[in-house]
């Protein structure tokens, strides 16, 4: 119940905003070629909900493969500096230089690589999943308590039954704030490298709409791409609460 | 050698392995390339690169003057915008429960899509490119600001409290202390990402600055150019998140490295 009555003031705020949008938009006489009404996006939507399925499924297949891939090399990665030295020493900081690269610009080589297909899309999200992965993981397996692991070393443990008993549950929480930051990451940089080259997708959709000065199509393409945004960020958050119901009602974001 | 000085050759000494690491890459690079093995368009050369940087100097420097001052004029805009919008919203519980939920889920939403909806309002000057950068920036800045004024110790609040302080001294005393690293951890984070809104924005626009460059040198085939534009945005982003970063050290020495609150990330608020 009190979940259902923290929704209330947002969910009043949101529909006062659209209701606002929907009278000045209408009642000002604004053009559809400037900024359309919440009604005509909504029938927008409706009459292109086939297409903009069809490029929405392209970019959510981009980003989500985009996103195992960057994620499963950054664990891999992530369990390597941890257990070496010289490769901590010699790689990571520059992992942690490529992280304030803007990689989202290297979409122009990508797609002069692969193409203006599927996988320059893919190779840019997991590139952008797997530096915001494996920088807070390896923060996360390094902290560790001190204390548990100079008691596993006493009890004669061996390094595979420390990551798992003690370093990965000491992890997860920070394995998990890079899955969100990757899933919104993997988002941008499947729209980001649409808009460079593409045949389909959302960043496909989104340039081309604009490009024919179909702003209400334009417009239902942006709410869809935000939808996907959201929800692949939400379902991260559910995941994190599966995975770690201890924390629960600790995060509010 | 002062304090501040010996924090920054701290921070320098750590370098020496990871230099070694791209000195070694670099070579590498320009061994493979000078075979002749790879297309001069898939990797360039590093002395390609550095000769078009060298050549194209000028344009170089203006289109990085574009981007800087979008960046930069978003980044100050959204973080005056979040200071002002956080002291709000912490005392005022009403709107808060209303308002910060909607900004809280704005934030996850992929801004880079919305920058053409700007175009098409907003012309392809430089309005539409500082908007996206403002938004995004204040966005960040907010959610963690919201959490460091959120962060202060209860019992110093307690004290103030029994001191008779007034909600203002409470606010700049205390909270506002205790919101200092979350503050530059957002600002480290927005630093980079208004650089990467800034160049998308500018594929899009096509009006000037590093985006636009990194475009039509790639649609002319003037690959050495592209890959240099691309180099200096890099070098940019990494300029200002190093300055932010050295502030981080100086001014909060006992912050862990990387900050708090914000988790490092360039992805969550792009």
């Amino acid at each position: 119940m009190r979940r259902f009555a923290r929704a209330v003031p947002p969910a009043l705020l949101l529909v006062a905003v659209l209701a606002g949008w929907e009278l000045y938009v209408t009642g000002a006489g604004v053009s559809s070629l400037v900024v359309p009404s919440p009604s005509r996006i909504a029938a927008a939507i409706a009459a292109n909900h086939a297409d903009l399925a069809h490029h929405a499924l392209v970019t959510v297949m981009e980003a989500f493969l985009g996103f195992l891939i960057g994620n499963l090399v950054a664990i891999g990665c992530a369990v390597a500096f941890t257990y070496s030295g010289p490769l901590r020493a010699g790689a990571y900081p520059l992992v942690l230089a490529l992280q304030a690269v803007p990689l989202v610009a290297i979409a122009p080589i990508l797609v002069l690589w692969l193409g203006p297909g599927v996988p320059s899309k893919v190779l840019l999200a997991a590139f952008l999943a797997y530096t915001v992965t494996l920088v807070n993981l390896v923060r996360g397996l390094a902290s560790a308590e001190a204390a548990t692991l100079e008691l596993l070393h006493t009890l004669n443990a061996s390094r595979r039954q420390e990551l798992v008993h003690v370093r990965f549950p000491a992890a997860l929480p920070y394995l998990f704030t890079g899955l969100k930051l990757g899933a919104s990451a993997a988002i941008v940089a499947a729209i980001a490298a649409e808009y460079i080259g593409a045949l389909q997708g959302l960043g496909y959709l989104i340039h081309d709409t604009r490009a024919r000065l179909d702003n209400e199509y334009l417009w239902a393409a942006v709410v869809v791409a935000a939808v996907i945004g959201l929800a692949s960020f939400g379902l991260v958050v559910l995941a994190e609460r599966w995975a770690m119901p201890w924390r629960r009602g600790l995060e509010e974001t | 050698m002062s304090r501040v000085g010996r924090r920054i050759r701290d921070g320098a000494g750590g370098m020496r392995a990871p230099l070694a690491f791209l000195a070694a890459a670099l070579l590498l690079w320009q061994v493979v390339t000078s075979t002749g093995l790879v297309k001069f368009y898939v990797l360039p050369a590093p002395s390609t690169v550095l000769a078009a940087m060298a050549r194209y100097g000028p344009t170089i420097a203006e289109e990085s003057l574009a981007t800087l001052t979008v960046a930069l004029a978003g980044f100050g805009l959204g973080t005056v915008a979040a200071i002002a919008v956080a002291m709000t919203l912490t005392y005022a519980r009403l709107v808060r429960d209303a308002v910060y939920p909607l900004l809280l889920a704005l934030r996850a939403l992929p801004f880079i899509a919305i920058i053409p909806i700007l175009v098409v309002i907003m012309g392809t000057g430089y309005e539409p490119r500082i908007t996206v950068c403002a938004l995004s920036t204040f966005l960040t800045t907010l959610v963690n600001l919201m959490r460091g004024l959120r962060s202060a110790d209860a019992e110093v609040e307690e004290l103030m409290h029994t001191l008779n302080a007034t909600g203002m001294q409470r606010l700049l005393k205390v909270r506002a202390y205790a919101a200092r690293p979350y503050l530059l951890a957002a600002l480290r984070i927005s630093a980079s990402s208004c650089v990467i809104e800034a160049t998308v924005a500018e594929w899009i626009t096509g009006d000037s600055g590093l985006g636009y460059l990194v475009q039509i040198s790639g649609y002319t085939f003037q690959i050495g150019l592209m890959w240099a534009a691309i180099v200096v945005a890099s070098a940019l982003t990494l300029g200002l998140v190093g300055i932010i970063t050295l502030v981080e050290r100086v001014a909060m020495p006992w912050v862990p490295r990387g900050g708090v609150g914000a988790a490092a990330g360039q992805g969550g608020a792009a």
